[in-house]
């Protein structure tokens, strides 16, 4: 009984830490500050979060050690003190699901000086040019439909969370989200044509994803929806 | 103009074994204008299996609402 429960306790360590050998019980307690190590690696791997002040600009870019799924910005200064102080720029919010294949993958919301609020739902493609990352580096072009710049105040903090929270393809998660629709009552669901083109492009052309068989495949298992690509 | 879009309309044969075989209509918009129903604008839909195509007409891209909306 206790030899299964210490196998447990090596076992649990082994999985942080690697490695397939024997732990004597000196190992297990050596090995403790590692587990916690391990977990913070793979957390940072994942997870990110900063406290970052505006650039005074439309453009934001900031050093993230993986490439996001989902982002989510907060401006976190008073919301009364932003509105109070000056017609210098913008307060805003943003939310956007880089994996998203639905129609919208996010909005952004912000205040214009001395106006009410503006709240801006983005479209899955404007949202990976408004929110891209390359070279390890998050990159922010905060630019509305009408090419309207909103300013990251330099007088304001924004809390800044990206996460990767999930290692299954976009087609994989788009599946898994398709067969969630109920079988036995239709209805219409909107997805965008940029990024279905991109799940699904095939390797003998560019932008035909919307016409490929494993998007075809998968709109055969709901025949009773309509789907609609924007 | 219900059901007839230019000479890019489509009828694509989707997948079934016998009793199941099904069929489902995919429209598609032409350069320059979007298919709507009054509800949804897309510029490809894949009507479910039986759906009328007839509610579905072409109208130019400049009348339908942006893909970004301000709210």
């Amino acid at each position: 009984m206790v030899y299964e429960k210490m196998t447990a306790i090596a076992d649990a360590i082994r999985l942080k830490t690697g490695g397939t050998e024997a732990l004597t019980l000196e190992d297990m307690a050596a090995a403790i500050p590692e587990v916690y190590n391990a977990a913070a690696r793979e957390c940072a791997a994942k997870h990110f979060v900063a406290v970052v002040t505006g650039s005074g600009t439309s453009e934001m870019a900031i050093s993230v050690p993986f490439d996001p799924d989902a982002v989510f910005v907060i401006c976190h200064s008073a919301y009364a003190a932003s509105l109070a102080n000056g017609s210098t720029g913008y307060w805003m919010d943003l939310r956007f699901n880089r994996r998203n294949a639905a129609r919208y993958s996010g909005y952004f919301m912000a205040v214009p000086p001395n106006a009410d609020r503006t709240n801006t739902r983005v479209s899955a493609s404007t949202a990976l040019e408004i929110c891209t990352y390359s070279d390890g580096m998050l990159r922010f072009n905060a630019v509305n439909a009408t090419l309207q710049k909103y300013v990251w105040r330099s007088d304001l903090q924004y809390l800044f969370t990206a996460v990767q929270y999930s290692d299954k393809t976009d087609a994989e998660l788009l599946a898994e989200e398709i067969a969630l629709l109920p079988d036995a009552k239709g209805g219409t669901v909107e997805y965008s044509l940029f990024r279905i083109n991109e799940i699904f492009e095939t390797a003998e052309g560019e932008n035909d994803g919307s016409t490929s068989a494993a998007w075809a495949a998968l709109l055969a298992t709901k025949p009773k929806w309509t789907f609609t690509l924007v | 103009m219900g059901g007839t879009f230019g000479d890019q309309a489509e009828m694509d044969i989707y997948f079934g074994i016998g009793e199941d075989m099904k069929t489902r209509m995919t429209l598609y918009a032409e350069d320059g204008m979007v298919l709507t129903d009054g509800n949804v604008y897309c510029r490809i839909a894949c009507l479910a299996v039986d759906a009328d195509a007839s509610v579905w007409r072409e109208i130019p891209e400049g009348e339908a609402p942006k893909a970004e909306e301000t709210v």
